[in-house]
């Protein structure tokens, strides 16, 4: 079973504030350059889309509300809802802030059909937080996915195997979950449009063309899809630890591009530290004022957390990359993680710091982020301490994807 | 500029000058190679600023004069041209013609004038020195040295003399390689210890790689150079402390155990295998006259191994990266080697059983 929150932030803020209900509003993020991350339904049926940005919202609807993303609230909404789903049954698994899959095999008999069952969680929720979602039961989680997708809002549609095949004979190969445009495009190329085509694909040519891939590809094509729903704990490893920002204005100027790189590494090392990683690679990611985007890693001798050895990997990466304008964001990770190893170190000097850092992430913890920082973040004017207020989809309620947010 | 040379000779000088040539491309300059001709012989220079390299080769020269050209490619067309000879010439534009045989290859240059100078060199401030005690040097610490970019300190050897006594220390901030030999010193000028960078120190050691015999080394203050025969190799010198490695030396590490060096090492080898990826954490259980080496990776399985050790002392357990210790016993050709433990949780030291003139030391992993 899939549930997925119907405009999530926006119905969270419209319940809280009785004003905003049946009007057409649209939840912005606090920076001053910021896009709609969510539209209201009302907002939505005058075009206002997820990703314009003020101006063009207001262009698509000009009575629109414009309000201002309140993270804290959506992370408690998402908890309860979490909570009422695992009242369910244990096997839940949040996949982000307003989109979880529950397997409810053997969970069904005090209901008797998986409708009464949905039909429940509906009612449990929108009692709870008065918020509507929109379910879909299938026999895996490629095809919940896709018939929560099929009702919008408040929608309840189930699949079976006998259902499906009918569905995806002429559903877009695009619609599936994990086939980005760019596969769509590929597929394209070779005369692949719809899920049925897929499914009917000879096996060597999709393998020829995207290798181990291929034959999970054509079996997703015929619904058939194995993995299982993986709750808190149960995930796959994390791959890497990365956090960006988009600037408050354009900047190609050095110091402030250092500023945001030092802030960038912190976040990044202080909950790599947090989680025991140590990454052996640091990536750098720069998108210039034409969205034009791109990515620099680097390999270290060793693994490292230390917010300073990222820093000067991440600087060192972009001293060599030559900007061609101003920067518009910023992004910093680590990857190529290992569980920090224990090596310990020979000079006195290494341990001293390596102690300060986890003292560092002590206080942090106890008295909220930033309490202790680096010096350099302090400048006036550094601008450091805005924050897009924006929350990233790979946002989870526990383990390492869990981003501390205000 | 034009003049005819035995392509055997010129391979070999353009070879040896190859890794030092800029790869990162940051000047265009530096990817090229400077060939000035006079006096019936040919000078070719490479440098990345922080290496510089000076050869030179007889050559029959019609026309003095001088050119840079692109070090790979010339290098590349050397190899591949026909015949015994090669002709070599430039004109005004700075274009260069290859000609053997049939083949002509006309390659564009840039002037000699943007190259940057070579450094002067005070021969009567170096000293002779033996190849084979200085390559010693270098490969029984080498490995050791630290490619961490951000710890410019470390990213090299420290070199000390004093007192008829040469030192070579290497570290990476986990272990560290000490070599100290007698007898032999450098003029280091005021300064006791200097700091040779990585690149140029293993480039000093390929061309004593080639034969033994001696060869010449001074230290300046922002220098160091080598001269053998015709070829000369300038290093700057980094600057930065490097840490003060005698008190990471441990003094009370009084558990011993001596083992046979060849036996340890492929033990060692074949254990790591199952540590987990990058990391080569393998356990070190020592009994009496036993240890045991073990590791275990959570998604493969585990393995262990008995080595015969002399060791009289009570358990001890330790941890160490296998690759710390595997490349210190692959840089020695002594017999046996001797542990010297404290506690699991401080370094442990290595010698060779027959003398305390080479110390390594390990920091331990937390089990």
């Amino acid at each position: 079973m899939h549930v997925d929150m119907n405009a999530f932030f926006a119905s969270v803020e419209q319940r809280c504030s009785p004003a905003l209900r049946g009007k057409p509003i649209a939840v912005v993020g606090s920076a001053k350059r910021t896009v709609v991350t969510t539209a209201s339904y009302e907002a939505r049926a005058f075009g206002v889309k997820t990703g314009m940005n003020r101006f063009e919202a207001k262009m698509a609807c000009p009575q629109i509300i414009f309000v201002v993303g309140d993270n804290s609230k959506y992370i408690d909404a998402s908890v309860r809802i979490l909570e009422i789903l695992n009242s369910f049954s244990p096997l839940v698994e949040a996949y982000s802030i307003d989109e979880a899959f529950i397997d409810i095999t053997g969970c069904l008999a005090p209901f008797g059909t998986p409708s009464a069952l949905a039909m429940e969680v509906k009612r449990r929720i929108k009692e709870a937080l008065g918020l509507t979602c929109s379910i879909g039961i299938a026999p895996n989680k490629l095809l919940a996915k896709l018939a929560s997708d099929m009702k919008k809002p408040d929608g309840l549609v189930i699949m079976d195997e006998a259902s499906s095949p009918g569905v995806l004979e002429d559903l877009p190969a695009g619609e599936l979950w994990g086939i980005g445009p760019r596969l769509t495009e590929h597929l394209g190329r070779l005369g692949i449009r719809t899920c049925g085509q897929l499914g009917r694909a000879p096996l060597s040519l999709l393998r020829d063309r995207f290798g181990v891939i291929g034959e999970r590809l054509k079996l997703m094509g015929q619904g058939i899809y194995s993995n299982e729903v993986a709750p808190a704990g149960h995930e796959d490893e994390a791959r890497s630890v990365g956090h960006s920002t988009t600037l408050p204005a354009d900047t190609s100027e050095k110091g402030a591009i250092r500023r945001y790189l030092l802030k960038l590494s912190e976040m990044v090392g202080a909950r790599a530290r947090e989680h025991g990683l140590k990454g052996s690679k640091v990536c750098l990611t720069v998108r210039y004022p034409d969205f034009y985007t791109f990515s620099r890693q680097k390999t270290l001798p060793s693994h490292t957390n230390d917010t300073r050895a990222i820093y000067m990997s991440a600087l060192s990466i972009l001293e060599v990359m030559r900007l061609r304008t101003a920067v518009r964001l910023l992004g910093v990770s680590i990857s190529g993680l290992a569980k920090g190893s224990g090596q310990m170190s020979l000079f006195e000097d290494d341990r001293r710091r390596q102690r300060l850092l986890e003292a560092m992430d002590e206080v942090n913890r106890s008295f909220g982020g930033y309490t202790i920082t680096w010096g350099s973040l302090l400048d006036e004017g550094s601008g450091c301490d805005d924050e897009t207020g924006v929350i990233s989809p790979a946002w989870r309620p526990v383990g390492v994807k869990r981003i501390n947010v205000k | 500029m034009k003049f005819t040379i035995e392509k055997s000779d010129f391979i070999k000088v353009l070879q040896r000058i190859q890794g030092i040539v800029e790869k990162r491309n940051t000047m265009p300059i530096l990817a090229n190679v400077l060939l000035d001709v006079s006096d019936g012989k040919i000078n070719i220079m490479a440098t990345d600023l922080e290496v510089f390299i000076k050869d030179s080769s007889p050559a029959r020269v019609i026309e003095d004069g001088s050119v840079t050209v692109n070090a790979r490619k010339l290098f590349e067309i050397a190899k591949e041209l026909p015949g015994e000879t090669m002709d070599i010439s430039s004109g005004k534009d700075d274009k260069v013609t290859l000609k053997a045989g049939k083949a002509r290859f006309n390659i564009m240059g840039l002037p000699s004038k943007d190259f940057p100078v070579f450094p002067a060199i005070d021969e009567s401030a170096m000293k002779e020195m033996d190849s084979a005690v200085f390559r010693e040097l270098i490969e029984k610490t080498s490995f050791a040295v630290s490619t961490d970019e951000t710890r410019y300190n470390i990213n090299g050897f420290l070199l000390e003399s004093s007192s008829g006594r040469l030192k070579m220390v290497a570290t990476d901030g986990h272990r560290l390689a000490l070599i100290t030999r007698e007898g032999v010193s450098i003029d280091s000028g005021s300064k006791e210890g200097v700091l040779l960078p990585r690149k140029g120190v293993m480039e000093m050691k390929k061309v004593l790689d080639e034969k033994g015999g001696s060869f010449l080394l001074g230290i300046t203050q922002k220098n160091a150079v080598m001269k053998r025969e015709n070829t000369v190799i300038m290093i700057r010198l980094l600057e930065g402390e490097f840490p003060d490695y005698t008190r990471v030396i441990p003094k009370d590490n009084d558990k011993d155990a001596i083992a046979v060096r060849a036996d340890l090492l492929s033990s060692l080898k074949r254990v790591s295998l199952l540590s987990t990826d990058k990391i080569k954490g393998v356990k070190f259980s020592f009994s009496n006259s036993k240890l045991v080496l073990s590791s275990s990776s959570p998604d493969i399985g585990e393995a262990t191994e008995e080595v015969d050790v002399e060791y009289p002392f009570g358990e001890l357990e330790i941890a160490f990266n296998a690759r710390y210790f595997v490349d210190m016993l692959e840089a020695l050709n002594d017999e046996k080697v001797r542990i010297s433990l404290k506690d699991p949780l401080s370094p442990g030291v290595l010698r060779p059983t027959n003398g305390e003139d080479y110390t390594y030391i390990i920091m331990p992993m937390r089990l």
